[in-house]
Parts: C-alpha cells; structure tokens; sequence
C-alpha cells in the first residue's frame, strides 16, 4: 500500500515511515513464504550467504543522520535533498551445544548480525522497493553508501556479547526548501448542486 | 597457619555456606565427569540504552566457586555449567574465560548461556 505523497511537513518522518513499512512488509512476506525462519531472496549479487533459518532476529532501528542541498540542483521552488538515514542492528545471542561441540554465543551473534544485514541490504536495493512505499518519483535513489559493523557502549564501556553494524542508505529526493512556504497559483473551484433525484440543476466553474 | 590460609579455609562460610549466598552450580568436565559444588552466581540481564528508542537487552552470567572444592579438574573454556535460578528454573552455560585467583583460592567463571534445545 503505497503512503501518500510526501508533504511539506513531513520529510522526514515519511521517509523514516516508508523504510520502516517497506522493512516490515519484507519481514511478513519472507515468513510467509518460509515459515517461522528468516529467508533471504537471492538476486543478483550475494556478498553473504548465511543460513538464518534457526536463529532468533536481532533488533532494526531507523534514525535519520544528516541532509545536505547541492549546489545546482532544484531552483527557487525545489530543491534536492539528499539525505541518509542509518539503519543500526543489534544482535545477542545464546550459545548452543550440540553433541559436546559448543558454537558461542558471539559466533551465533554475528550470524543473526550478518543474515540482518543482507536482508536490509536486499530489501532498500531490491527494485521492489526501489520508491520505498512512496509516489513513484520522489524517491530518486534509495542507495546503501556504508556499512559499518560496531560493539555498542554504555558510559563508553563496550557491551560485551552484543554485536551491531550500522547501514547508511543515502536517500535522493526533491522536496521544497523551508524558507519558501507554497503559493497557490491558481485556485479552481467547481460546485455543482442536485435534487433528489441526482440531476444536476446547477453548476459554477471559477478559475481565480 | 597463615591468614591467607585461613582466608582460604573461611571460604566454606563466605562463598559456599547454602545458609548465607551459596548457590549451587553444577560443573561438568570434558570427559562427562560433574560434580555439585555451592558458589556464588550471578545472572542478570542487562538493558542497554542506545539513545534511539529502541532498547537492547544483554543476558550476563558468572560463577565463583573454591578451587580446592573442585575435584574434578579445574573448570576451563570447554566446560558446561548448570545454574538455576530462585524460582528454580535451569539454564545450561558453557565457560566463556575461567579466572583463578590462586591466592585467594576461587575461580570465577564468565559464563555464557545455552540455547534451550
């Protein structure tokens, strides 16, 4: 279901929003069609091959980082953005013995870490999505410029058993500058009036 | 006797006494061998906040148990380890490092837990 085309207002929330969705449809349709296990498509390039049906999900979170407005690109009453938003995933684990042979816990970590990964890879790239749930034009590029793997800190001390890696996907669209708020250029109004039995008995047509 | 040998021996009351903090941890060696000893264990689960609404959670475990207790061998990386909780529950860990402190006498394992199979 595409959003609404994005308004004045509404940036970045929108753009936040349709990643968020188009991540959460991808997630409901990949089980759908695997069963209770992660799935991965496979399209045309595979950096990781990892077999994510077992294992338990991480966590997804989506934050804005940072706009920027080229010089020479849009006028007056356009203007184009890029922006990139970070994808951050978080991935802890247990351990598991099987038969004396223990895998550990960060070992099965960076697998859910890595199968992450390639799903957010494949679903911001795949050409499905490629409008992210948006009009078709606005989003000129969803495109994965950096990804990063990091341990999470609190009070700067490293989180041991927690791996993350964060995704930036740079986001090209055109959207209207804040100092200029819209102008109506024409205001076209058409009332019509019927009775009960639906005939039109009156019609006004006004372009102002 | 020295105090450092009797610092050892007052482990019995202060790490291993079920009256007081002794919990029991069950160790098992690589050859199938276990034994029950009491010891001090900690599992807690930690909230990490990431300063992006969405919170992590981290599941952390240790043992400490009195060395010269352990029969057994001394516990190392390829260990199991069963602990309970208060309600009773058990959860299987495996040593992730083993720490002795050949002074003091004990040996604080990190744990990390298993997969419920």
């Amino acid at each position: 279901m595409p959003l609404p085309l994005i308004t004045e207002n509404m940036y970045f929330d929108t753009v936040l929003k349709a990643i968020e969705t188009t991540l959460k449809a991808e997630s409901v349709n990949q089980i759908a069609l695997g069963g209770t296990g992660w799935k991965t498509v496979r399209e045309r390039f595979d950096p990781w091959t990892v077999d994510v049906d077992e294992l338990n999900p991480g966590v997804a979170n989506i934050a804005w980082s940072s706009s920027n407005f080229p010089d020479g690109e849009g006028s007056n009453f356009d203007q184009t953005s890029m922006s990139s938003f970070d994808i951050d995933i978080y991935a802890s684990q247990r351990g598991l013995e099987v038969g004396g042979v223990i895998t550990p816990k960060d070992q099965r970590a960076a697998d859910v870490l890595h199968a992450l990964i390639t799903k957010i890879y494949y679903t911001i790239m795949s050409p499905v999505y490629y409008d992210l749930g948006l009009e078709p034009g606005t989003i000129v590029r969803p495109w994965i410029t950096n990804i990063v793997k990091f341990i999470p800190t609190e009070t700067n001390i490293p989180i041991e058993g927690v791996l993350a890696a964060r995704l930036s996907c740079r986001i090209k669209f055109e959207e209207i500058p804040p100092q200029i708020s819209g102008v109506n250029l024409e205001i076209i109004n058409i009332d019509a009036n019927r009775n009960d039995d639906v005939d039109l008995v009156e019609q006004t047509f006004d372009v102002s | 006797m020295s105090l450092i040998q009797r610092s050892e021996e007052f482990l019995e009351r202060s790490l291993e006494d079920p009256e007081a903090f002794g919990w029991t941890v069950t160790l098992k060696n690589p050859f199938g061998e276990s034994q029950v000893v009491f010891g001090q264990v900690r599992h807690i689960n930690m909230l990490i906040d990431i300063d992006t609404g969405a919170d992590v959670q981290q599941e952390q475990a240790s043992a400490t148990v009195r060395i010269s207790t352990i029969t057994i061998g001394e516990p190392q990386k390829n260990w199991l380890v069963a602990i309970t909780d208060t309600a009773g529950n058990e959860y299987d860990c495996y040593v992730v490092e083993a720490f002795p402190d050949r002074t003091l006498g004990i040996i604080v394992l990190k744990l990390g837990l298993l997969e419920t199979p």
